[in-house]
């Protein structure tokens, strides 16, 4: 019985299956992007177990067939459609057995091992990448210190408890995946309560759009306006190129009650990613912010920025180089740094790099900021050390063909190439 | 010796061990009614100080909501009311189309409102232009006058419904097969205003209703009396 299935675990029967499989989802992913962006249809297709449905109109659309038949908005639920997550684990599976246990060890097959081998490194880096790895922003302005910076993609509720000044401030943290399901087209969605042991109120969340802004009830009569704004859809598409706005450009919005878990007693409110202060409720003297941002995490370390400057090309206001001094701070030890394009800080497990600028004339404070792309990523050289040893997997088994071909000593043309690639690379990099 | 299962019975059971396991799988992170909150975090002593008890008009950077009508520095309000109907989108305004919206799964639907002054060139070159990009030929004098009319801003405005080749600004070969248009031309005494939906045919006429009711809804802001509710 388990002869069986490792057979069929190891078979290339399941890898041709797998990879059939993997170029359909990459045909449909890239398809759907077209309506609804990188980020979500990257979700749904490559980083899902199982595909929850298959937008068939949007396919049809991004082919342009619509121009000959508009089928209109057609999905389909495909729930046993296994996704890219899964593919790659059971392709991992498959490999393992199959390309390191099941083939067989012999003198002509160690580049393929090895091959194989590097591969499996490959699929194993995006599983760390996938799991492990954090990517954000943080925009200092001169003079400014923060030790944290904001995820581009994943938005949070977050619900604070107002203490006095001298004590640590905490928050409860409401992932944005357990309430972007909340939307429709009518103005009252699907709604989802949140509860927590020390908080005096449920928190209901509703009407979640993806991109949307509070609007002025001007008319008074909005049955979906809290305090005197509702939310509006917003089009997603960037009206200066006619293509879908990215994700970190769009703002979520959604509607809030906290209800007092005594009296039952009701007070709503509008959640938007992009105001300019959190919604506070007020529970008998007790008082909550309640705010709809982008997760944030906390660095090893703090950054200060001292200075920030962006050089021009001469003899125009094109912008050719940013660079920022910064101060890392670990407790009360400094270290001075320069971060500046394509030259990141790194240090703890963490890159940062020089992502923005603002000389603060547009707004009219003269403050200048920059913005620094945070990467945290264990994972971040593994592909490039997988390719490296792909193509040495690569190289020893073509030499070997070549030198079985040619009657000449394979072990000995192998060990020579080998040496005489390391001497080349050796070089190169001694004389850059 | 155990004899081995017949061949059927081992088939039904690896369809039945296969549809369990997907049951077991899809069931998975299924999201309920009520969640309990599970996450916290310490925020940073850097962090901006907590901003507490601020009113909806400074969250929303709603400075016309926060200073006086009076206020010459006041920025200027939009010099229209309206409604957006429910499930389409509001884009950017611009120089040219004073209300910009959208519409349809992939937003292929438009509707705007744009204002010029004067006569803008006048009812027949408008309405004709309309129907020249539904590559459609023109109306004569007679047949513009026989035209519907709609109620638009307290006044007849000239309607007009087409399909067509949508080509808009571009040449025939960039034609948008099976579209329709629907249109109002309001002159007023001191300008021209326009409102045009355009989209593939059945999407406009699922939300025809949409645009009469969004067409009622506007309303210049310093005549602004009861909005119709829809």
């Amino acid at each position: 019985m388990l002869a069986r299935v490792f057979g069929f675990l190891s078979s290339f029967g399941l890898a041709t299956f797998v990879l059939s499989l993997l170029l359909l989802l990459t045909f449909l992913g890239t398809l759907e992007q077209a309506e609804y962006g990188l980020v979500a249809s990257q979700a749904r297709y490559f980083e899902s177990v199982f595909v929850d449905r298959i937008d068939v109109g949007a396919c049809w659309r991004a082919l342009a067939l619509n121009a000959y038949w508009d089928i209109g908005n057609v999905v389909l639920p495909v729930t046993f459609l296994p996704g890219g997550y899964t593919l790659m684990a059971v392709l991992f599976l498959n490999m393992f057995c199959g390309g390191l246990i099941r083939i067989r060890k012999a003198p002509r097959t160690v580049g393929v091992v090895i091959s194989h081998f590097a591969i499996l490194f490959m699929i194993a880096a995006g599983a760390v990448t996938y799991h492990f790895s954090k990517e954000g922003i943080l925009n200092l302005a001169e003079g400014q210190t923060h030790d944290e910076f904001q995820s581009f993609h994943e938005r949070v509720i977050e619900i604070e408890a107002v203490k006095p000044a001298s004590e640590k401030r905490t928050a409860l943290v409401i992932d944005g995946n357990l309430i972007n399901d909340l939307s429709n087209a009518s103005d009252h969605g699907k709604e989802r309560t949140f509860t927590h042991e020390s908080l005096p109120f449920d928190l209901v969340v509703t009407n979640w759009k993806q991109h949307a802004e509070p609007k002025r009830d001007t008319t008074g009569a909005r049955t979906d306006a809290v305090d005197g704004y509702f939310i509006q859809e917003l089009s997603k598409i960037d009206p200066k190129n006619g293509q879908l706005l990215a994700d970190e450009a769009l703002s979520n919005a959604c509607m809030v009650s906290a209800k007092d878990k005594k009296t039952g007693a009701e007070q709503k409110g509008i959640l938007w990613e992009f105001n300019a202060a959190p919604w506070t409720v007020s529970v008998g003297d007790q008082k909550f912010l309640i705010n709809l941002t982008r997760r944030s995490y906390r660095l090893p370390f703090a950054i200060r920025l001292d200075h920030t400057e962006q050089e021009v090309h001469p003899g125009t206001e094109r912008a050719r180089r940013f660079t920022s001094k910064v101060t890392k701070l670990h407790g009360e030890r400094e270290e001075k740094r320069i971060v500046t394009m394509n030259e990141p800080v790194r240090g703890e497990g963490y890159a940062i790099f020089q992502s923005s600028f603002d000389d603060g004339i547009d707004n009219g404070s003269s403050i200048k900021r920059s913005g620094f792309q945070v990467v945290e990523n264990p994972s971040d050289h593994w592909p490039l050390i997988s390719c490296i040893i792909v193509a040495v997997g690569l190289l020893i088994h073509f030499v070997m063909m070549l030198a079985r071909a040619m009657k000449w000593n394979p072990w000995i043309a192998v060990t020579s190439t080998l040496v005489t690639v390391a001497a080349g690379f050796t070089l190169a990099f001694w004389k850059l | 010796m155990i004899a081995p299962a017949p061949r059927p019975v081992t088939a039904l059971l690896r369809v039945s061990s296969f549809v369990f396991l997907f049951f077991i799988l899809s069931s998975c992170n299924r999201l309920e009614v009520s969640e309990a909150i599970t996450e916290s975090r310490d925020i940073s002593t850097h962090a901006s100080p907590a901003r507490v008890d601020i009113s909806s008009a400074a969250r929303f950077y709603d400075n016309a909501a926060q200073e006086p009508a009076e206020d010459p520095d006041a920025p200027r309000e939009h010099p229209l009311l309206w409604v957006t109907p429910a499930g389409w989108s509001e884009k950017p305004v611009s120089q040219m189309r004073l209300i910009d919206l959208s519409f349809g799964p992939a937003q292929e639907g438009e509707c705007y409102l744009a204002a010029l002054p004067g006569p803008a060139g006048g009812l027949s070159a408008n309405l004709n232009r309309w129907r020249a990009q539904m590559s459609l030929p023109p109306l004569s004098d007679a047949e513009i006058e026989s035209l519907q009319r709609k109620n638009f801003l307290g006044g007849p405005a000239h309607f007009i419904s087409v399909e067509g080749d949508f080509k808009g600004m571009g040449d025939e070969a960039s034609a948008k097969k099976g579209y329709k248009l629907l249109g109002l031309i309001h002159q007023a005494s001191e300008l021209t205003l326009f409102i045009k939906m355009t989209g593939p045919k059945e999407l406009v006429e699922q939300n025809s209703a949409a645009f009469d009711a969004f067409c009622q809804s506007v309303q210049f802001r310093k005549k602004a009396g009861a909005i119709p509710q829809h």
